[in-house]
């Protein structure tokens, strides 16, 4: 029998006066799992025409149902600050603690009665629901056994995520004296960190030119929010996979990932606990609960509100510095007033407070001149040699191929690049950016004003395990031989080429060779993907920067691969130095040098957009904003279909598939767009077309004389009436 | 008993209580008595265990009364406005209080509320302000503890509930010793019950005693004295609190018993003499006056 003054008897009597907040727990549960997995497997059921796979498909798709996901870690995340503000609510109101504090009911008894009560309210719903959905699933024909694994780490991570919410929402609670700055307090608990990393990202984005943004995982490790982290943690467990059904649970992943939450929670439960047998009763319905928490507090939301207020204005102001100033004094003298008023409840109390107003005032100018001017030498950092394990070098704005992991699912550049290059000669890289840092300061210009750069992203990772990322624009042709050092070293090309992804290599058979010859034909080569590999990588050894400033791409091998699942399509360009690849395709008499073949075609049309005549139009012209005038009046276009002027003009044509490769700066004329007619009944399609542009040195001046722009200015159009396409 | 130990307590700028000492004998009506803003109710949430002091202690029966069980399974506290859970019933509350005090009497709270015609079955949310207050008597009396405060609890009563609730209070008292501890500005009302009062003026104490005695200590005198003697001659040897004349006729305010200000004015030449008790009301004018309470001051200035 149970004791009248049993702790059972507190949960139980606690329990009857919080029945609404079970009702909305176990009703949100109810809908959420057994209602929809009823709903979403019938559905699902109308469509599925193979009913051998249904009970796979369906066990699969109720797997992924049942198991972590976002909406769920949101709408968990959610009930849990609702279980944890009305727990503790009766700290709100002096009669009602007059009631609590009076009865003989030691604090710590009352906390684990009301805490345990908000815990069981969730779990009990939640796994009598989750066991619920699994006789629901079972009897529209689902296959449960592959969402037993899912509903496990759901329960356990769901759980885990509910007590950390639950316990910084105590927190927050604890920390104040009334319901709406408690739930202002959790949101200051639950984003501040965020929110501060956020801010030191965009002011590291406009302060240090050599910013580089690879994952928010770079920079939002340190934050401590559950429920961001939860997100991350969903992310390593899944991987790419995440939204995918029938996805892999790392188990390895969720153990490692898991414990920050866990952390998070236990430290907000020790806080809050400590907070609770210190907080005194006179403070209900005040605005924080320990008077010395005040200044901190409002200190740290005016830092941040300061700093915010400076980076909005000057993103909505065109950049402007005098408005980031404003901004920032703007945010700080706002935020600070507002933060008095919240806690005396008095709009007069607005100019309280002048020396936390110093003292935030102080912070926010002092972050701002430490990114403004850069104190800590960001865009400068050179790592010392001896303190660089290895580095990775990547040029975001020239070709890259797309890449693929060991499963081969396609992955961005950054994650492969970074993954997998490893230089150790680690010396013409910290040579290069220690030459090229300062690069923003000035102009990169030739002889004729023209610019010539390439952005550059090194990773430098460093012997203590940490990653450090810069971005900066290498002069290329003051650079040349260290780019060719860099280039040609063969962990650069492990890191870049996709020739070296062996995942890729080892399709066999199952890829499929294409080469064409920028002429939008595709001829299909008799060697293997293991011959195409060994003497592309054989031609890699002689390759460096130099090569693609004096060679063009003659031709591409493509690669490609479309069977159970796997789409795999990457490509090789050739160039006249890769002797072996050539030899290979000769065997075919694939390989030829230029690119079009003049005796399949009917006329050549040239389109001159005479953007430079169009420049210096536009920088004379007075501005009118009712009126305009489009780029394409400039553009004169012109066919040529005489045989000796076609075979000037294919001298001079570079495909506009292979401009995506590395090209010199200027090595060919945007201006002149070429398209290629071919003859029909030459085993192309009917009126088959194909496009280039012009190699700037090679230009016919036939060409260039009949195309050039000759008129008095273009006709004025309204600017509501302006044909689509550069507008000025 | 319970012990008040040169308590005080501070609310942010204002000292609510300031060394306040106050001794609770068992078996009596200890009526707390104060001008507005004396301290009443924090003394008494300070008594109840709701409230920390700033400085000093509270023992009932000798324990701590902060966050101890042992103590607070001996007093039960009826604030000024009592909380009842949202949407409960009468019953409701019974079954809380039940599970809360060890020595809850059930049948004699089912009782009770039949008695007073409070439907147990009936949201208290529907009551009015005095059946609330009724019931949170109830509640007090029925959880069986020795101590029983009370925050300005027969506010709101009519006075055939009044003299029910006190008549119940008496029961409890005779049958199981029950000390109730009453704050209120009604000073009638304490009167008629209280053995003992203290009263609070500005955070402190400014006395506590015996009703009787403190009756007996004070007298109002009411004489005219004969032609040609002075007050200052004929009063000079009393300890007057206050004294007012309208014509000839002396009304004064004097500390002492009755005995001996009959013998001292025995010896003043009077044309008429008359000395009577005062009642608690003028007691507290008296002494709050003594202090600088004065409602002349307050209304003229």
């Amino acid at each position: 029998m149970t004791s009248k003054k049993s702790f059972l008897v507190d949960i139980k009597t606690n329990a009857r006066r919080r029945v609404w907040l079970i009702v909305i727990m176990f009703l949100s549960f109810f809908f959420s799992l057994p209602v929809f997995t009823a709903m979403m497997l019938s559905m699902e059921k109308m469509y599925l025409v193979n009913y051998r796979q249904t009970g796979t498909y369906l066990g699969r798709m109720f797997a992924k149902h049942i198991g972590l996901g976002g909406g769920k870690a949101v709408f968990i995340s959610l009930l849990a600050v609702i279980a944890a503000i009305q727990g503790f609510s009766y700290m709100y109101q002096r009669k009602k603690l007059d009631l609590y504090m009076s009865v003989p009911v030691t604090k710590g008894r009352r906390f684990a009665a009301i805490y345990l009560n908000g815990f069981l309210a969730f779990f009990l719903s939640y796994l009598l629901n989750m066991l619920l959905s699994f006789f629901v699933a079972q009897a529209m024909g689902a296959n449960v056994s592959f969402a037993v694994e899912e509903a496990a780490a759901a329960l356990l991570g769901n759980t885990i995520l509910y007590l950390a919410v639950y316990h910084i929402a105590i927190l927050a609670v604890m920390l104040t004296g009334n319901l709406i700055v408690t739930v202002m307090g959790a949101a200051v608990l639950f984003f501040y960190d965020g929110l501060l990393w956020v801010l030191m990202m965009s002011y590291m984005e406009t302060f240090f030119h050599s910013f580089y943004y690879r994952t928010a995982e770079q920079y939002n490790r340190f934050i401590i929010s559950p429920v961001v982290r939860f997100f991350r943690f969903m992310e390593r467990v899944y991987g790419e996979e995440m939204y995918d059904m029938g996805r892999t649970l790392h188990w390895n992943e969720y153990f490692a990932g898991i414990w920050p939450i866990i952390l998070v929670g236990l430290v907000a439960i020790a806080a809050a606990y400590w907070c609770y047998t210190k907080k005194p009763a006179e403070v209900c319905g005040k605005a924080m609960a320990f008077p010395k928490t005040k200044p901190v507090i409002k200190v740290l939301i005016t830092i941040q509100a300061g700093l915010g207020g400076g980076i909005i204005f000057y993103s909505l102001s065109g950049n402007s510095m005098i408005f980031f100033v404003f901004g920032m004094l703007a945010g700080t003298l706002l935020c600070h007033g507002v933060v008095e008023v919240i806690y005396d409840f008095d709009i007069r109390s607005v100019k309280n407070g002048w020396k936390s107003l110093l003292v935030a005032g102080a912070c926010v100018a002092v972050a701002f001149c430490l990114f403004r001017f850069d104190a800590f030498g960001y865009d400068s950092y050179v790592p010392d040699p001896d303190a660089v394990a290895d580095v990775a070098v990547r040029f975001p704005d020239c070709y890259e191929s797309n890449y693929y992991d060991e499963d081969l699912n396609n992955i961005g550049a950054d994650d492969y690049v970074f993954e997998n290059m490893h230089i150790t000669n680690v010396f013409p890289v910290l040579e290069l950016a220690s030459s090229n840092m300062a690069n923003w300061e000035r102009r990169i210009e030739n002889e004729d004003g023209e610019t010539y750069y390439r952005y550059t992203v090194i990773r430098y990772h460093l012997k203590n395990g940490k990653d450090v990322y810069r971005e900066f624009p290498v002069a290329y042709r003051e650079c040349v031989s260290l780019l060719d050092e860099i280039v040609s070293d063969e962990a650069y090309q492990k890191g870049f080429n996709v020739i070296y992804n062996e995942p890729v290599m080892n399709l066999g058979s199952r890829a499929h060779l294409y080469y064409d010859n920028g002429d939008g034909s595709k001829a299909v080569p008799g060697f293997t993907l293991e011959e195409l590999k060994n003497a592309y990588r054989k031609d890699l050894e002689q390759f460096n920067f130099t090569t693609t400033l004096e060679e063009l791409v003659q031709g591409r091998i493509t690669l490609e691969c479309m069977e159970d699942g796997v789409y795999v399509h990457s490509s090789y360009p050739v160039y006249p130095s890769f002797t072996n690849t050539i030899a290979l395709l000769e065997q075919d008499g694939y390989y030829r040098e230029g690119y079009v073949n003049l005796d399949e075609v009917e006329q050549i049309i040239v389109r001159n957009s005479n953007s430079k005549i169009f420049d210096e139009y536009a920088k004379q012209d007075v501005y009118d904003p009712s009126m305009s005038f489009s780029y394409s009046s400039f553009t004169v276009e012109k066919g040529f279909d005489d045989p000796k002027e076609m075979e000037e003009i294919a001298k001079a044509l570079y495909p506009d598939s292979f401009t995506s490769y590395w090209l010199p700066d200027q090595k060919v004329d945007n201006d002149y767009y070429v398209t290629v007619i071919y003859k029909s009944g030459m085993g192309r399609e009917e009126s088959y077309s194909s496009s280039f542009y012009m190699l700037a040195d090679e230009i016919p001046d036939f060409v260039k004389e009949r195309t050039v722009y000759q008129g008095d200015g273009p006709a004025r159009v309204p600017v509501n009436t302006a044909v689509p396409g550069g507008y000025f | 008993m319970i012990e008040i130990r040169d308590v005080s307590k501070r609310f942010e700028e204002i000292q609510a209580v300031d060394h306040v000492s106050i001794n609770i004998k068992e078996d009596s009506v200890f009526g707390l008595i104060g001008t507005n803003g004396a301290g009443k109710s924090t003394v008494l949430r300070m008594m109840s265990g709701v409230i920390r002091p700033d400085e000093g202690e509270i023992l009932v029966d000798g324990i701590p009364v902060f966050d101890r069980v042992e103590a607070k399974e001996r007093l039960f506290f009826i604030a000024d406005e009592p909380y009842f859970f949202a949407n409960a019933t009468p019953e409701d509350m019974g079954r809380y209080y039940n599970s809360i005090f060890p020595r809850f009497n059930q049948s004699q709270y089912r009782e009770y509320l039949e008695s007073f015609d409070l439907g147990k079955r009936r949201k208290v949310g529907t009551f009015s302000k005095g059946m609330k207050k009724q019931l949170a008597i109830l509640c007090g009396i029925c959880a069986g503890t020795k101590y029983l405060f009370c925050d300005e609890t027969f506010d709101g009563l009519d006075p055939v509930m009044r003299q029910g609730i006190k008549s119940l209070m008496a029961r409890e008292m005779d049958e199981r010793g029950m000390t109730p501890i009453i704050a209120s500005h009604n000073l009638r009302e304490l009167e008629d019950i209280c053995d003992h009062v203290g009263l609070l003026h500005k955070g402190g104490v400014l006395l506590s005693r015996e009703l009787e005695e403190m009756k007996c200590n004070i007298q109002k005198v009411q004489c005219v004295l004969e032609a040609g003697v002075s007050e200052e001659t004929a009063f000079q040897g009393l300890d007057v609190v206050k004294s007012e004349k309208r014509g000839s006729l002396y009304t004064l305010t004097v500390r002492g018993s009755r005995e001996e200000i009959i013998n001292y004015f025995g010896s003043v030449d009077t044309i008429f003499f008359e000395a009577l008790p005062l009642s608690l009301e003028e007691i507290f004018i008296s002494e709050t006056e003594v202090v600088g309470y004065d409602i002349k001051k307050i209304i003229l200035g």
